[in-house]
């Protein structure tokens, strides 16, 4: 009898260890703009990820605008360091995101005209980049060839395409 | 061996009966829920650090809005009209923080300014302000329950910095006067800057980003304790009922009532 219950005890603790186990967060799928772009940035790795409500919030980028997005940026908002990427869905959608862009880098500038001159300077080198549907607005970024790189993906060899590189 | 488990299975009770009165962090994060907050780059920085954890656990501090303007004084950030320089700004709209929150019709209003501002050197000026915000937000988002964060504390930097030596014993007056403020008026106060202090009174340097007045990820989670211990404490107070006790309020409530 003793021993029933020291076994069923026993299984009593697997189970919970069994299902602790089984409550492991599901690793997300890659995104290959956001690998892209990581690619690029060297601080890419101490970016945050924003999200498409952040989109919407900050710069009012509504995502029936855009097929793709990226957004980072430094914990510390006075950095001014941060990089949005975006796939607009159509000419015209483009054509509304790039002056939201735009709208977004000069408020950004604004806040830090008289606060932080040096971080105002700073921004003030950064400009909305655009090719077709692809809209790019680096800020603050830690290298000069960022944003063209962003926009422009570098055409890969094809043996390196095919090793998947 | 059975007299064993029939002890444990009592101190699991015990211990479940102890803490029922804790609530647990989601559960207090209810209390935080349909709100907007209002800020400067103090907030700017606690919105990131929300987006970041956000990006793991969905759970962490939901349906909250915060808008904020880096370089906003709680003078800009009072008055009901727009600059060209100093605005809030949400999806698109520049505007006032009474016509922001009337746009997004929150049930509650949270306030963290004054870092850009002498509030420690102008307080009755300061006050005025507060007032100001909280004449306001009657008469835009009436049904709205205002909050104001205690001002964070800075270092002996920022008083060097500044040429203020003695501006964090007058951030404490201030946050003494603020809270007075609040209680007269019957909106909220909580308190962040206490438990962010060290030893001497200061913004404890393991809690600061720029070692000026800026909060790092540590002092964040340091803000959302405290936010917790509020929440904890309005619950004591019969202030505020958790969704799982409201509908067992309700399932308890005879019909006719």
């Amino acid at each position: 009898m003793k021993k029933q219950w020291f076994v069923i005890a026993l299984c009593c603790l697997l189970s919970c260890f069994a299902l602790c186990a089984c409550a492991e967060t599901v690793e997300e799928e890659p995104h290959p703009l956001t690998e892209y772009v990581l690619s690029i940035a060297q601080d890419g790795e101490e970016l945050i990820h924003l999200t498409e409500d952040d989109l919407l919030d900050l710069i009012g980028i509504e995502p029936q605008e855009y097929t793709d997005f990226v957004y980072l940026a430094a914990t510390n908002a006075l950095t001014g360091r941060e990089i949005i990427v975006l796939k607009a869905v159509d000419e015209e959608a483009a054509e509304r995101l790039a002056e939201l862009l735009q709208a977004y880098l000069e408020q950004r500038m604004n806040e830090m005209r008289n606060y932080l001159p040096e971080v105002y300077q700073i921004l003030s080198k950064a400009e909305v980049l655009r090719k077709d549907l692809t809209l790019v607005l680096s800020m603050a970024a830690p290298t000069e060839d960022e944003p063209l790189l962003l926009l422009e993906p570098v055409e890969l060899p094809e043996e390196a395409a095919a090793d998947g590189v | 061996m059975k007299r064993l488990l029939a002890c444990i299975l009592a101190l699991i009770c015990l211990a479940g009966v102890a803490g029922a009165e804790a609530l647990d962090r989601n559960t207090l994060f209810e209390f935080y829920e349909d709100s907007v907050f209002f800020g400067d780059s103090v907030m700017h920085d606690f919105r990131r650090y929300r987006s970041g954890i956000r990006q793991k656990d969905e759970s962490f501090l939901p349906d909250v809005d915060m808008i904020c303007t880096t370089s906003i004084s709680l003078y800009e950030g009072s008055r009901r009209y727009v600059s060209d320089d100093h605005y809030f700004q949400f999806r698109g709209v520049k505007s006032s923080m009474y016509k922001l929150a009337k746009m997004v019709k929150p049930s509650k209003v949270f306030v963290l300014l004054g870092m850009n501002d002498p509030v420690g050197v102008r307080i009755d000026n300061s006050l005025i302000y507060i007032q100001d915000i909280i004449d306001g937000m009657k008469e835009f988002v009436p049904e709205a329950k205002v909050y104001f964060f205690s001002m964070t504390p800075i270092t002996p930097r920022y008083c060097l910095q500044r040429k203020r030596p003695e501006y964090q014993e007058q951030l404490n007056e201030y946050n003494r006067r603020l809270k007075a403020l609040c209680e007269e008026q019957g909106v909220g106060y909580i308190e962040i800057a206490e438990p962010l202090k060290d030893a001497d009174g200061y913004l404890n340097m393991e809690y600061s980003s720029d070692e000026v007045c800026h909060l790092n990820s540590a002092g964040m989670d340091v803000w959302v304790q405290a936010m917790c211990d509020y929440a904890q404490e309005q619950y004591e107070l019969d202030q505020w009922i958790p969704r799982a006790e409201l509908f067992k309020v309700r399932e308890e409530t005879p019909e006719g009532d």
